[in-house]
């Protein structure tokens, strides 16, 4: 890890208190962002992926939500941020293009005046009610802020920019919409991205183009991105280095050409193992089961239900952490305690043997 | 916007509902046991009067006949004479209308002033001390008796401190400074430029509204604060506190304005209700509105007068959540006119 | 020992673990809310007081049309904590009778309101077509006026008595009962375990009953609990007025209104029973309102 990273996480845990007892969401998550770098984060639905960024950003509410850890930005302690600091930060210095670009908008204001509000009092430090008011309505500043809105517009590739400034959301489609969140992420330059799964709730060939803008945008400004996907595709497009994350533990990292060659956590080997290839080679069906439950969550390796090569080891302790040259590392026991060393292609033949055996027992 | 087809088949159930109203009415005045002639004249009345009156009010006609005369009668606005004031009903029911609709506005306004505030007080506090807090005191309002807080207010305010005079619409002193034109004496005050007896009437005004008020505002509290946490929620909330926008503006543009449609409903139902809390506030502060000529001409079976009142506060409440419901379907497209309300 | 395994055994075939296991939660969830608890301890408190009366009130002679001109106008003492009335009748002694007539306008409102509403809704809900469109028709017709103002049109129509007072308000009461049940009846017909009912060749008493009315019950339990307190301020408002009870029974309403003429001197006799009907109200509120967190059911008010 190197001294400039312009984001450092360490040590980062974030629990839920409810009815239902205490829900250990995130642990131990160390993760860093240099300048210019693009970076990943890859797990299933529900793998704690959005809380970590939540986490990241303050937008976790506490109580009920309980956060410990060192979030670093640029050398600034962000957990130690006054709310008034934050809000300077966020969308001036930390832009954040959120999951659902349907649910994302505000519903009963124009585009504009949402964009146009982001440009001109996103992460400023001088907006009182009083100097809302005058700046608001002040017809210089205004016009000025919507030409700024409108240029990010065009940039965005956003159709007819002059009518959707006056649209209410509602009458968007979900590209065009997520394409106005992205405009309004990109409105105050900031330094570092944060990006939640974007377009990924919109039709396939839509979700493309938001990537593929999303790739230019981002290498024209020689911006820092935090992404977060469940799509290892989507990580293999866009980024430099990837984190695979499950159960609210990140279980490898490494350069992303790298995680696709030599993945070393079963984990990343099932996933890699279980994409389509136009090849046509046969390919995993899967890893059976599904994200654990966080509030009885598995002993030792999170991972050790799903896991075909599981022992009493994986289950009795949470298994250490590797490291495989300076920017790679795998948090599995097996690279540490003998066994079969796990391979993409070994992984593969045990999932598919295990799918032939689930297949015959229910033709049984 | 909203569909002219919906609107009519709302209006034509709205109709519905006042014919059925009628009947009730008429079930209730006429057919109930109890003569009302008898009621009218008192337990010392000859058998004769009783005779007398019950033929004038044409009691001895076959009830279908009776109903039907009923029913012309009101549909021209004649709602016969009072037995207590001699006055035809609708006479007495127009000159009293202003002050009770006076009475209302101001205590609904008041209880948006306070209710809407304090409601997003608690949701920006939620879970914390002021939360708390209001919701005690909103659980107050709903649960006191209004003829309780009406006399409450009247020790503290009137007998106590004695800021506000404890009865009344207006003091004799100040009466003699204007003329009535309008009926609505804020306004009439106004307009003879007698400011000191405005001012009087805003005196008078002040305790029984605020006591009116608070029959409602523990729910306009509840919803707004309800409403208002659940906006909050909304990713598009979290997104703009992503974006940066000041806390304020987030809470006071972004989330009060979608906050807002919910709570409309509650406040435009509440503004009905207030009406049926006026006939409880009119007797404690001595109000010369509808609601204490009603009380009053219950209390003296006054037939003619409780039909009239009824119905002029049936059509008023009708009314009123037919408007709820048509505002409410032009802010929000989603909402069907024509739809159950369960 | 073996009695012991027995017992538990004997507990599982009656409620399951599971059931069992919930009813703890919900238990634990009701008890964590301090509002819930209280409005349950006072509702407690007062059914009690109000149904041992004559063993609680400090005097119980004192209730009814007793005179001690000597002792009338006491502001409230050691021997009178709330005071004595114009009368000289002990003003406590009053306010606990005064529940019972509270309470039991509430018990013969719902008691008639619930099963007769809930019996329309659900007949209503379910059937649909035009037994549906008459009775939801005629609760249109009950809806059109506020609660308070048609029970003063029905008690017009007789002599002012505690008995006329709770006719009017149980005859009309019935209505939100009828709207609530039709509502959750019409939301269950198309589901599945209805449907699957109906073609075993269930009839409809069986599917009302026996499908449909025990998912019910707990937004009925939630609209009874948060009804109760709404029906003591329109009995105590139509006492009040001089509709209900009326002097010397002990109407909390009633000693308000007859106190209010000695304010504000005297205020003890009107203020006391006026906060005893406050306190019995909340006490309902927050135990409607703890009871409706738990189940999770909207019910309007």
């Amino acid at each position: 890890m190197s001294d400039d990273a312009l984001l450092d996480v360490s040590g980062l845990s974030v629990g839920f208190e409810g009815f239902d007892g205490y829900a250990d969401v995130v642990g131990d998550v160390d993760l860093h962002v240099e300048r210019g770098e693009v970076v990943t984060i890859v797990g299933e639905t529900g793998c704690g992926k959005s809380v970590t960024t939540k986490a990241i950003t303050g937008l976790l509410d506490e109580p009920p939500a309980h956060v410990e850890g060192d979030v670093e930005f640029d050398g600034m302690d962000l957990r130690e941020l006054s709310e008034a600091e934050r809000e300077d930060l966020n969308g001036d210095r930390l832009g954040m293009v959120s999951q659902n670009p349907l649910s994302s908008l505000n519903p009963v204001f124009t585009v504009g005046e949402q964009l146009t509000d982001t440009a001109q009092f996103g992460g400023s430090d001088d907006a009182g009610l009083l100097s809302y008011l005058r700046r608001r309505h002040s017809g210089s500043e205004r016009a000025a802020a919507r030409e700024r809105v409108l240029e990010m517009l065009r940039e965005v590739q956003m159709p007819d920019p002059e009518a959707v400034i006056d649209s209410y959301p509602s009458e968007l489609s979900g590209g065009m919409r997520q394409r106005a969140l992205i405009a309004q992420a990109l409105l105050n330059e900031p330094d570092l991205l944060i990006a939640d799964e974007p377009g990924s709730a919109l039709d396939v060939t839509v979700h493309d183009r938001i990537l593929s803008l999303l790739t230019d945008v981002i290498a024209e400004r020689d911006m820092s991105v935090l992404m977060i996907t469940h799509n290892l595709g989507v990580a293999r497009q866009i980024s430099d280095r990837i984190y695979i994350m499950y159960g609210g533990r990140i279980v490898e990292s490494a350069p992303t050409e790298e995680i696709f060659t030599e993945a070393r956590h079963p984990y990343t080997q099932g996933l890699i193992a279980s994409i389509p290839r136009l090849s046509g080679e046969p390919m995993a069906g899967g890893i059976d089961g599904s994200v654990p439950e966080y509030t009885d969550p598995p002993s030792g390796c999170r991972f050790h239900p799903r896991c075909p090569y599981a022992d009493d080891d994986c289950r009795s302790a949470a298994p250490p952490r590797t490291d495989f040259g300076e920017e790679a590392h795998a948090v599995c026991v097996r690279h540490v305690d003998g066994g079969p060393t796990p391979t993409i292609a070994e992984t593969k033949r045990r999932l598919m043997a295990d799918d032939e055996r689930a297949e015959s027992e229910v033709e049984r | 916007m909203i569909d002219p087809k919906q609107v009519a088949q709302r209006l034509s159930g709205m109709v519905v509902s006042l014919l059925g109203l009628s009947v009730l009415i008429f079930v209730i005045s006429r057919v109930l046991p109890g003569n009302p002639a008898r009621m009218a004249l008192g337990a010392m009345a000859s058998e004769e009067q009783v005779q007398r009156l019950a033929a004038e009010m044409g009691l001895n006609e076959p009830l279908p006949l009776q109903y039907a005369d009923y029913m012309r009668r009101l549909l021209v606005g004649d709602l016969g004479q009072s037995l207590q004031t001699k006055n035809p009903v609708v006479q007495d029911l127009m000159f009293k209308l202003p002050a009770t609709l006076e009475l209302i506005t101001v205590a609904f306004a008041l209880m948006v002033g306070l209710g809407v505030p304090l409601g997003v007080l608690a949701a920006v506090n939620h879970g914390g001390r002021l939360d708390n807090l209001t919701r005690v005191f909103a659980f107050s309002t709903v649960s006191v008796p209004s003829f309780f807080i009406g006399i409450l207010f009247q020790l503290a305010f009137g007998y106590f401190l004695q800021w506000f005079p404890i009865t009344g619409r207006v003091s004799s002193a100040a009466a003699a400074e204007f003329t009535r034109v309008t009926g609505f004496y804020l306004l009439d005050t106004l307009l003879a430029g007698a400011f000191a007896a405005h001012v009087d009437v805003w005196g008078h005004l002040l305790l029984p509204a605020l006591a009116l008020s608070f029959s409602g505002m523990g729910q306009v509290i509840r919803i707004t604060r309800s409403s208002m946490i659940d906006v909050e929620g909304k990713d598009y909330i979290v997104a703009s506190r992503g974006f940066g926008l000041p806390s304020w503006m987030v809470t006071h543009k972004y989330t009060l304005k979608n906050a807002f449609v919910p709570t409309l409903t509650i406040l435009g139902l509440q503004y009905a209700w207030l009406l049926s809390g006026a006939f409880i506030i009119e007797i404690v502060y001595s109000w010369p509105g509808v609601a204490k000529y009603g009380v009053q001409s219950v209390l003296t079976s006054d037939v003619n007068a409780v039909v009239g009142v009824t119905m002029l506060i049936g059509v008023a409440f009708v009314t009123v959540n037919f408007l709820v419901d048509v505002v409410m379907a032009v802010l929000d497209p989603r909402i069907d006119l024509t739809g159950d309300t369960t | 020992m073996s009695t012991d395994t027995d017992h538990s055994h004997a507990l599982d075939r009656l409620v399951s673990p599971a059931r069992r296991e919930l009813w703890y939660r919900s238990y634990r969830r009701f008890a964590n809310q301090p509002m819930s608890m209280v409005g349950l301890g006072i509702v407690t408190v007062v059914v009690l007081a109000a149904v041992f009366a004559p063993y609680v009130a400090p005097y119980p002679a004192q209730v009814g049309s007793f005179t001690d001109f000597a002792n009338a106008y006491q502001p409230p003492t050691v021997a009178h904590p709330f005071g004595t009335d114009s009368a000289g009748r002990d003003i406590l002694t009053r306010v606990i009778y005064g529940y019972r007539i509270s309470l039991l306008l509430v018990a013969v409102v719902l008691g008639i309101g619930v099963p007769v509403g809930v019996l329309l809704g659900l007949v209503a809900g379910y059937t649909g077509g035009w037994v549906d469109t008459v009775i939801m028709r005629v609760t249109d017709t009950f809806l059109a006026l506020p609660p308070l103002v048609l029970a003063l049109a029905i008690a017009s129509a007789f002599e002012p008595t505690l008995e006329v007072a709770m006719f009017a308000v149980a005859s009309l009461w019935w209505t939100w009962y009828a709207r609530l049940a039709r509502g959750l009846a019409a939301g269950q017909r198309d589901e599945e375990y209805v449907q699957a009912a109906e073609l075993a060749g269930a009839g409809t008493p069986h599917v009302l009953f026996r499908e449909i009315l025990p998912n019910c019950l707990s937004p009925i339990l939630v609209k009874v609990t948060l009804d109760a307190g709404i029906v003591i301020l329109t009995g105590a408002s139509l006492s009040f007025i001089g509709l209900g009870v009326q002097p010397p029974q002990p109407g909390l309403g009633t000693m308000v209104a007859n106190g209010t003429q000695y304010l504000p001197g005297k205020w003890w006799i009107s203020v006391f029973p006026g906060f005893a009907i406050f306190v019995l109200v909340i006490g309902f509120n927050m135990l409607g309102d703890g009871l409706r967190d738990l189940f999770d059911v909207e019910v309007e008010q």
